[in-house]
C-alpha cells in the first residue's frame, strides 16, 4: 500500500501502524497529494493511506484522480482534523488509526461487499 | 502631514497646465490678460470698486489664480491686462507705471508662495497649505499696497499725508480680491468630475439659495450679514472647498452688490467706514471658511488614514493567526499523534492488567492533548475556514454542536479571508454561548455573502437575557466586527431566545 503525508513524524508512525497490520506492507510513501496521484498510476496499490488536509480544499477529487489512476485502488483518508467532504472514500480520524481500524476499513470496503 | 489624493491632484494640474495653453504661451497671454482685464471691468461695472481703491479688486485674484495654476511664465499676460484695465487719464503717467509695476509684482509674488506652498501641502485641505495661501495673499497685496500708492504720490497724484490711509485701503481691497479668487480657482482647477445625487444637487441648491437670501436681506440692512456664518459653515463641512469658496464668492458678490447700493447693512454714515466694514467682512468670511475647510478636511483624512492603519493591523493580525494555526496544525498536533498512535501499537504488547490499565489512562490524556490543542488552533485561526470556505467550515460547526442546529442559509461564495474568519468566530462563540447558557432545544443559523459583505444571524429559543458585560463573549464579538466596520447586534428578551445579527461591510480597496 501507499502511504501519503506531508508530516514526516506522522508519516513514519503510519509506516509503523502499516507494518504492524497482518498482511499489509509499505509499497511507497510521498509528502504531496499530487506525488500521490502519480505513486498510485506506477505502483498500483491496492489501498492508499492519504492525508486529508494535505489533499487540499477538495479531497473527493484527489479520491478521483486516484481513481482515475489506479482504479483498483482503495483510497483511506486520515485527518487530523476530520470535517466533512464530497467523496466516497471513509475518513479516519488520525489519533485513532491503528491496525484494527485499518483492517476493518479493509474487510468493509465496497468491492468487498459487492 | 497626510497625502491625499487631492493634494497629488491639485499638485498635477498645478505641475501641468491645459495642453492647449502650453502649446503657445502667446495664447496664455493673450487669456490672462482678456481674464484679467475683464474683471477689473467687472468690478468697475458693479461698482466693486470706489474712486482710487477698490472694495474688491477682483484681477489680483484672478491674475494670482492664473499664474499659480498656468505658471508664473504667464506674467506678461498680468502686465498686458493691467495697462488696459489702468486709468491712465485719471492719474499721472509716471503714477500710473508704478502703479501697474506693484500689481504685477503682486500677482507674482502671490503665486510664487502658493506654488511653494502646493509643493509641500494641500493648499486648501490643510491648515499649513491655508495659512501659507494667506500669507502669500497677504504679502503680495503689501507690496502693490505700498508701491501703488507711494508712486501715486512721487507723481504728485495724491499728498504723501494721505499715502498710509490710501494703502491700508488699497491692502484691504487687494486682499480681499486675492481672498475670494485664489481658494476659488484652486479649488475648482482640479480635474475632478463634480457628481452630484439628485439629492446633494437639492442640498447644495437650497444652501445656495438660504446664503443668496441672508446675504441679500444682510446687504438691505435688514439684518446682521454674520448670519449667512452658520450656513457657509455647513456648506464647508458638507461640500468642501469647492462648495466654501464658491459659497464665500457668491455671499460676497450680493453684500458688495448691496454695499454699493448704498442701502446696504454695512453703510452707516459716510462711504469709507462703510467701504472697511464691508472689506473686514469679507476677509473675516474669507478666512473662517478657509480655515474650516482645511479642518474638515484634515479630519476626514485622519479618519481614512486610521481606518487604513486599523484595517492593516486586523490583516496583520489575522495572518499571524493563520501562520500559528499552521505551526500548530503541522508541528505539534501532528507529532501528538504520531505518538498517540505508535502508543497504541506498544499498547497491544501489554500483558499485565496494571499495565494495560496505565496505558488506557496515557492514551486518554494524549487524546485530551490533542482535543484540546485542535480546539486551540480552532480559535486561533480555523485551517477549516482557509481550506473548506465559509460554508463548509460553517457546515462542520453545525455538526459538532451539541444543540441541533438548522443551517437556514449559507454564503455560496467566497470572501475576504479576514470577512470570513470574523464571521466564523462569531459562529463558534455564539454556538458555544448557546451551549453553555441557553438552555435551547434547537439554534438557526444563516450566513450570507454577496458585494456588500457578510451577514450572519444566529438565533436560539433558549432562556434568553444575555447582556454585554465587559470582557465577555459578546462583547469580543462586537469589537471584532465593529473594527471591521461592520455592526452587531444582540437581542436577547428573557424568556424568548437570543438572536445575534452581526453584518460585516466587504472592503472598499
Amino acid at each position: 500500500m501507499l502511504v501519503a503525508d506531508d508530516s514526516a513524524v506522522f508519516l513514519e508512525a503510519a509506516v509503523a501502524v502499516v507494518e504492524a497490520t497482518p498482511g499489509f506492507e509499505v509499497a511507497a510513501t510521498c509528502r504531496s497529494a499530487t506525488r500521490a496521484v502519480e505513486l498510485a498510476g506506477d505502483v498500483r496499490p491496492d489501498l492508499v493511506l492519504l492525508d486529508e488536509t494535505m489533499a487540499g480544499a477538495d479531497p473527493g477529487e484527489a479520491e478521483g484522480r486516484i481513481a482515475a489512476a489506479s482504479p483498483e485502488t482503495f483510497v483511506i483518508f486520515v485527518s487530523a482534523d476530520p470535517r466533512p467532504f464530497d467523496g466516497t472514500a471513509p475518513l479516519v480520524d488520525k489519533r485513532s488509526l491503528s491496525p484494527t481500524t485499518l483492517g476493518d476499513l479493509w474487510r468493509e470496503r465496497p468491492s468487498v461487499q459487492r | 502631514m497626510v497625502e491625499g489624493p487631492e493634494r497629488v491632484a491639485l499638485r498635477r494640474s498645478a505641475a501641468a497646465a491645459p495642453a492647449w495653453l502650453t502649446r503657445s504661451r502667446l495664447w496664455g497671454w493673450v487669456l490672462l490678460a482678456l481674464l484679467y482685464y475683464g474683471s477689473a471691468r467687472f468690478g468697475y461695472a458693479f461698482g466693486f470698486s470706489g474712486p482710487i481703491a477698490a472694495i474688491v479688486w477682483l484681477p489680483v485674484g484672478v491674475g494670482a489664480a492664473f499664474l499659480t495654476i498656468g505658471g508664473l511664465s504667464f506674467w506678461p499676460g498680468a502686465l498686458i491686462g493691467d495697462l488696459l484695465a489702468d486709468q491712465y487719464t485719471s492719474v499721472p503717467v509716471w503714477g500710473a507705471i508704478g502703479q501697474t509695476i506693484g500689481n504685477l509684482l503682486e500677482v507674482i509674488v502671490i503665486a510664487a508662495v502658493v506654488r511653494e506652498v502646493m509643493r509641500r501641502w494641500s493648499p486648501l485641505e490643510s491648515l499649513r497649505g491655508v495659512a501659507g495661501v494667506l500669507a502669500g495673499i497677504c504679502a503680495g497685496t503689501a507690496v502693490s499696497a505700498i508701491v501703488g500708492p507711494l508712486s501715486l504720490a512721487v507723481s504728485g497724484g495724491l499728498s504723501i499725508g494721505s499715502v498710509p490711509h490710501v494703502s491700508w485701503t488699497w491692502w484691504l481691497g487687494d486682499t480681499c480680491g486675492g481672498l475670494l479668487v485664489v481658494p476659488l480657482a484652486l479649488a475648482w482647477s482640479r480635474r475632478t468630475r463634480v457628481r452630484l445625487s439628485p439629492r446633494r444637487a437639492v442640498e447644495a441648491f437650497v444652501a445656495l439659495a438660504v446664503i443668496g437670501g441672508l446675504s441679500l436681506i444682510a446687504a438691505r440692512g435688514v439684518t446682521p450679514a454674520y448670519l449667512v456664518f452658520p450656513i457657509l459653515a455647513i456648506v464647508a463641512v458638507r461640500f468642501g472647498a469647492r462648495g466654501a469658496t464658491t459659497a464665500v464668492f457668491f455671499s460676497v458678490a450680493v453684500v458688495v452688490w448691496g454695499e454699493t447700493d448704498r442701502h446696504g447693512h454695512f453703510s452707516f454714515d459716510s462711504f469709507a467706514p462703510s467701504v472697511r466694514q464691508t472689506q473686514f467682512f469679507i476677509i473675516v468670511l474669507a478666512i473662517s471658511s478657509l480655515l474650516m475647510t482645511a479642518l474638515v478636511a484634515e479630519r476626514g483624512a485622519a479618519l481614512r488614514e486610521m481606518r487604513a492603519y486599523e484595517e492593516r493591523a486586523f490583516s496583520a493580525a489575522e495572518a499571524e493567526r493563520r501562520r500559528m494555526e499552521r505551526d500548530l496544525h503541522d508541528g505539534a498536533q501532528q507529532r501528538l499523534l504520531a505518538l498517540t498512535i505508535r502508543f497504541g501499537l506498544n499498547a497491544r504488547e501489554a500483558t499485565s492488567p496494571t499495565l494495560q490499565r496505565l496505558f488506557a489512562q496515557t492514551q486518554g490524556q494524549l487524546h485530551q492533548a490533542i482535543d484540546e490543542l485542535r480546539d486551540l488552533s480552532h480559535g486561533i485561526h480555523p485551517s477549516v475556514l482557509s481550506e473548506l470556505g465559509l460554508a463548509n467550515a460553517t457546515r462542520s460547526l453545525a455538526g459538532r454542536s451539541a444543540i441541533p442546529v438548522t443551517l437556514v442559509e449559507l454564503p455560496t461564495r467566497s470572501a475576504d479571508p479576514d470577512l470570513q474568519a470574523a464571521a466564523y468566530y462569531i459562529l463558534t462563540e455564539t454556538l458555544a454561548n448557546a451551549q453553555k447558557h441557553s438552555g435551547a432545544s434547537s439554534i438557526r443559523v444563516r450566513v450570507s455573502a454577496d458585494d456588500a459583505g457578510l451577514q450572519v444571524v444566529v438565533e436560539d429559543n433558549g432562556v434568553g437575557g444575555a447582556t454585554e458585560t465587559a470582557g465577555s463573549g459578546l462583547m469580543g464579538m462586537r469589537q471584532r466586527v465593529e473594527t471591521l466596520g461592520g455592526s452587531f447586534v444582540l437581542e436577547s428578551p428573557a424568556g424568548v431566545g437570543t438572536r445575534v445579527t452581526a453584518v460585516i461591510p466587504a472592503r472598499v480597496s
